[in-house]
């Protein structure tokens, strides 16, 4: 998923930042209004949000509650989405369920994001022994299919929602690491760095105060595309049995549970499978919209 | 050049430690006994005992972990502790499955993602144009699994075109939904790559020239234009086989397919470490030797790339 | 200069564009053509099988591996496909001294292994010895535990039981360390075939891909992944086999293999989850669907000597009451289990209806649990409950927890691997857990001793009671059938009374054969004996 955008990223950060940091968010913000698709992923984005918090308002039913005369129903006036197996309502589960994507995307990328850039600064800035063997690792962890990688930290952490963070957070600081390790490269020699190193400033304070907000932006602009990611692979890890465990209502559960079922109760399957692309599509179409925004020479 | 490709196989052997340390450090940092996965019933000490050491993982872990090593080098995986059969031979059984599958994904990849982006390169914001954007937006936000499902109640189910599962006795039909499935993540990238490049290629002096000079538009496009914008095009398909065959997991769950993915997955569960290991040891190989043959043949193509690297993350 | 250069990388480019274009040609082309070979005749049965773990009878620890065993060999005894009660096979006849101690069977003469040799006693000696050394390991060693120098051969102070001698050729002598009067019954199992000793000094590991047995089919080839195929065997000293050949078809799943059944390429196979209901009511497949009981117990272990279970009869018994056990098996499982009213599942030898009231009763479940000193769950903590991931274990637990909610009772799941399950239970983290035991004999004995015995290592719920212990030590001395019935009865009565698991179901097949299959009957074991089934096309 990584690789274009990488690519463009990298591309990005080399053409240099002409603008200066107020204006360069501002025209930003100007450009993202303007771009259609940007603006629904963000609706999409802000949406699903307010699902999540106010789950308890809108499902109509709780979500673990078993109404055991109301087995496998297909939609209905009183149950919108059907009934699954157990007799619980659908629609409320899926309602539900964005809450354990929301947490999901937005914790385990914070951690990816933080680990991300503490070995990005690291190894941008000091180079040397710790940039080669960091870069070595770095190339490990791409190496490694990632889905594969989040199975085998799940199954010795054990499954459960905290654990998925810590998967999926580990797993995601690579890519992080690269583009602040790059931002950095082009940024530690400009001028600027070198007055304020001449005039004393230390490493942490010039890592904080310039070049960190100068490559703030390639890092939302990763994040974002990355909560889609994340996102995506807590239903596979939910799917698979291993992620959030019952009977907290997640979408990769709800459709793991419907896989026997596909025959003679396809809705089981239909609602929370289209839950997790509207969400997905909402983070990718936010995170494009943000890349352009920030550099619209791309487009 | 000699040299490039010596440096660039030497640091293949790095990464092929470190992931056999992380996955060596990462099935033992498990608590449990692989021993007492495996005994359901009768599971006395003596017994756990004998086992272990029919495992051979009655030893401290940096011991077993040279010995691992050693035998590595010589090309042998060890034994799985649930077959106690050789895991060369097991993933052996498995590998070519996925493989297959892997091969089909990336034609349909190439036939579907080339032509999708060629179209909607030339004919920028028509109609084409904008249905290839929205589906290959669409497309890298689906799960795979789901989409798998939905090809299952629509193909097979409903339809009953296609099989919805297995491999059956491996003709080309049983094929049709898991490559699907597998390949449109991919797809879509390749579509929107290969409109990227094309619209670059396309602006460029030489194409207006070739206009000027009065050939076909047909002619531009397919003998200038293209060959110079699928190399990219190229390398992320090259790439892509060695992540489409960890990324196969899913698919693989869905469609029953007997391949690699699912082999390790399961082994994962069981904590079937030899398999693990051995399988992952293998895709990575796959996955590193893909980049290396792309990095090699790209060095080949335009030789002032030497150093620049390009990784895909799946 | 730089002109050439160009030329020279559009050559190249040439040249790499059309080898890559042939190398995919030749590779797809290779790769789909590949067919496989299908076996033809008259008299051949196609039987959908799961990748055996191995087809060496003491490694063969799970459902797939036996179905081949069973066709390739035959043991001491059988076990009467009505009453279950121990018939003469490879032992002619034999006789029990009197302290039950020392068992003397005659073997029947002229029984030859597949590779042509004899079958004679020492072969027993070996094959029993080999099970129980600690160099093999084995998976199945515990079913020789009975039996006299078990011990010193897993501690690998012995190589060869001490119990187990050959008089002659055809005298076999065993001896137990106690008296275990379902003893007889369990040589049934395939744990006790006898293997050759020169084939596995041959093959060694490898042995599973070259088995060599006795029985009505002699083994031919296991093609890993895809197919294990066997022959009639021509020179079996019994009724020779109907069917010419057999071939077990590897498919990973059951839904795959259930499309494969349907188009008519299996002539047996398991009908998968969700697709029951839909089957029986199909005209074409419902009357060769065979959904009959199958012998094990789907259960809740408690961990009795933690909180709160520890002491706390009445709220072991407040969750049993609390469960609808009827409403899963209707649900999840579409009607093929039966709701368990006892431990030992209808059918064994001695089983005894309505064992248990543990019946699903909201009111007396409240009771129960304010008797606890837990009125509507009150001061109770919530508690931790693991299941092994798979098999619709989920679903029976998320139905549980919601049952058990009703109660007041609260209860967080989490799904692990079996062996982690068990050693978090072992250690407390998890105080209530799935288990499930499968007959591995037809007696009373193979469901109490191993779980309620307190010195067994089956017994996770760390279960004692020295009143339990001593008449299961006393019903294994008892001889006489029906007073040993009558005492495990007993004990089965105390182990329910004192609540010490939630049972839930008793397990039901889900199977089904093609119509023209004729003579095949499968026993609540799930085992079938192909020598006597033919096809009728």
């Amino acid at each position: 998923m990584a690789t274009i955008k990488e690519l463009e990223a990298l591309e990005e950060i080399e053409t240099g930042k002409k603008y200066s940091r107020t204006s360069l968010y501002k025209d930003a913000w100007k450009r993202l209004r303007k771009n259609k698709l940007a603006m629904l992923g963000l609706l999409i984005v802000i949406l699903l949000i307010l699902i999540a918090i106010f789950a308890s308002l809108i499902s109509p039913y709780n979500p673990i509650e078993r109404i055991k005369e109301d087995s496998s129903l297909g939609p209905s006036i009183k149950h919108f989405f059907g009934t699954d197996l157990l007799g619980r309502d659908i629609f409320s589960r899926v309602i539900y369920g964005s809450r354990v994507s929301i947490e999901v995307g937005v914790i385990a990328v914070g951690i990816s994001v933080v680990i991300g850039l503490f070995f990005g600064a690291l190894s941008g800035y000091f180079g040397g022994l710790s940039d080669a063997v960091i870069m070595r690792v770095a190339d490990i962890f791409f190496a490694f299919p990632y889905i594969l990688g989040a199975i085998a930290i799940m199954t010795i952490l054990g499954p459960g929602i905290v654990n998925i963070f810590i998967a999926i957070g580990i797993l995601g600081w690579a890519s992080i690491a690269r583009i602040f390790r790059s931002s950095i490269l082009t940024i530690k020699n400009k001028e600027y760095i070198e007055a304020a190193r001449a005039m004393g400033a230390s490493n942490n304070r010039i890592i904080m105060k310039h070049i960190f907000p100068n490559s703030f932006a390639p890092i939302i602009v990763y994040a974002t595309m990355n909560v889609g990611t994340a996102i995506i692979v807590e239903a596979a890890l939910s799917f698979l049995g291993i992620g959030v465990q019952p009977p907290t209502p997640a979408w990769g559960k709800m459709l793991a549970d419907s896989m026997s079922y596909i025959d003679v109760a396809p809705w089981m399957m239909f609602f929370p499978g289209l839950a997790i692309l509207i969400t997905v599509l909402g983070f990718v179409l936010l995170g494009d919209g943000l890349r352009d925004a920030f550099d619209p020479k791309l487009k | 050049m000699f040299y490039f490709i010596l440096r660039r196989i030497l640091q293949i052997i790095p990464v092929i430690i470190g992931v056999t340390l992380i996955l060596f450090t990462l099935m033992y940092i498990i608590p449990e006994d692989p021993a007492k996965l495996i005994l359901e019933k009768g599971a006395t000490p003596e017994a756990l005992q004998n086992l272990r050491v029919k495992m051979g993982i009655d030893k401290p872990v940096y011991v077993q972990y040279w010995r691992y090593i050693k035998q590595l080098a010589k090309g042998d995986l060890g034994t799985s502790y649930r077959y106690r059969r050789s895991v060369n031979s097991i993933l052996a059984d498995h590998y070519p499955n996925s493989i297959k599958l892997a091969l089909a994904a990336i034609i349909i990849e190439v036939i579907i993602g080339i032509f999708a982006g060629i179209v909607s390169a030339v004919k920028k914001f028509s109609f084409w144009d904008i249905l290839v954007t929205i589906s290959t937006t669409i497309a890298v936000c689906v799960p795979v699994y789901w989409l798998g499902m939905m090809l299952q109640v629509a193909f097979g189910l409903k339809l009953g075109w296609l099989p919805m599962s297995g491999m059956g006795d491996g003709s080309l039909r049983y094929y049709i939904l898991p490559a699907i499935t597998l390949a449109s993540v991919s797809t879509a990238f390749v579509a929107r790559m290969t409109r990227s490049t094309m619209l670059e290629v396309l602006s460029n002096d030489y194409i207006t020239t070739a206009y000027a000079k009065g050939l076909s538009n047909n002619m531009v496009i397919g003998k200038h234009a293209l060959k110079n914008a699928l190399i990219p095009v190229v390398t992320l398909i090259g790439v892509d086989l060695g992540s489409l065959m960890g990324g196969a997991i899913l698919t693989e769950t869905v469609f029953n397919w007997p391949g690699v993915g699912r082999t390790i997955y399961l082994a994962i569960l069981q904590r079937d470490a030899p398999v693990v290991i051995g399988g992952t040891i293998i895709l990575v190989i796959i996955f590193v030797a893909m980049n290396l043959i792309v990095d090699i043949v790209y060095a080949l193509l335009d030789p002032r790339i030497r150093y620049e690297k390009k990784e895909i993350q799946i | 200069m730089e002109f050439e250069k160009e030329a020279l990388v559009r050559n190249y480019k040439k040249l790499i564009g059309i080898i890559a274009v042939l190398t995919i040609i030749v590779f797809v082309g290779a790769m789909f053509t590949g067919c496989k070979t299908e076996a033809t005749g008259e008299q051949i049965m196609r039987l959908h099988i799961v990748e055996p773990v191995s087809l060496d009878p003491p490694n063969a620890y799970e459902s797939e591996g036996i179905q081949v065993i069973r066709q390739c060999w035959d043991g001491l005894i059988d076990w009467d496909p009505e009453t279950y009660e121990p018939i003469p096979e490879l032992a002619e006849s034999w006789d029990i001294s009197d302290d039950g101690l020392v068992y003397t069977f005659n073997l029947r003469k002229g029984v030859k292994f597949h590779s042509g040799r004899e079958l004679v006693a020492e072969d027993f000696v070996y094959s029993w010895s080999r099970v129980a050394n600690a160099e093999t390991a084995s998976y199945l060693a515990y079913h020789l535990l009975p039996i006299l120098g078990y011990d010193e051969c897993q501690a690998g102070t012995a190589t060869v039981l001490e119990g187990v001698k050959a008089l002659d050729d055809y005298t076999l002598e065993v001896t137990l360390k106690e008296p275990y009067a379902d003893f007889l019954t369990t040589l049934g199992h395939d744990v006790f075939y006898p293997v050759a000793k020169e084939d596995i000094e041959e093959w060694g590991d490898e042995y599973t891909e070259h088995i060599n047995g006795v029985g009505p089919f002699k083994f031919v080839k296991w093609e890993h992944d895809q197919y294990i195929d066997l022959v009639r065997n021509e020179d079996y000293w019994g009724e020779k086999a109907k069917l010419e050949s057999v071939r077990y078809v590897i498919i990973a799943d059951e839904d795959t293999a259930f499309l494969e059944f349907k188009a008519g390429n299996l002539e047996y196979t398991e009908i998968p989850v969700g697709k029951i209901q839909t089957t029986l009511e199909d005209p074409e497949l419902k009357d060769n669907a065979i959904i009959k009981p199958f012998w094990g117990l789907y259960y809740y272990g408690f961990n009795l000597n933690a909180e709160p279970f520890a002491d706390n009869k009445a709220l072991r018994e407040a969750i049993s009451y609390a469960i609808d056990r009827q409403n899963i098996c209707d649900v999840i499982s579409e009607g093929v289990p039966t709701p368990a009213t006892g431990f030992v599942p209808p059918g064994i030898p001695g089983f005894k209806e309505n064992a248990s009231d543990y019946v699903y009763n909201v009111e007396l479940a409240k009771q129960k649990l304010a008797d606890a000193g837990y009125p509507d769950g009150e001061g109770l903590p919530t508690l931790e409950f693991g299941f092994n991931t798979g098999a619709g274990h989920e679903q029976v637990a998320e139905a549980i927890q919601s049952d058990l909610n009703e109660i007041g009772i609260n209860v967080n799941i989490t799904g692990y691997e079996w062996g982690t399950m068990l050693e978090k239970a072992q250690a407390g983290e998890i105080v209530f857990y799935r288990l499930g035991w499968i007959a591995d004999y037809p007696t009373m004995d193979n469901f109490l001793f191993p779980l309620f015995y307190s010195g067994s290592s089956d017994n996770y719920g760390q279960y004692n009671n020295p009143a339990v212990d001593a008449l299961l030590l006393e019903a294994r001395s008892t001889l006489d059938e029906d007073e040993r019935i009558a005492k495990y009865r007993e004990v089965e009565k105390l182990i329910l009374d004192d609540a010490a698991f939630a049972n839930i179901y008793w397990y039901g097949t889900r199977r089904i054969t093609q119509p023209y299959v004729k003579g095949f009957f499968l026993n609540n074991m799930e085992n079938y004996d192909l020598s006597k089934v033919w096809l009728e096309k």
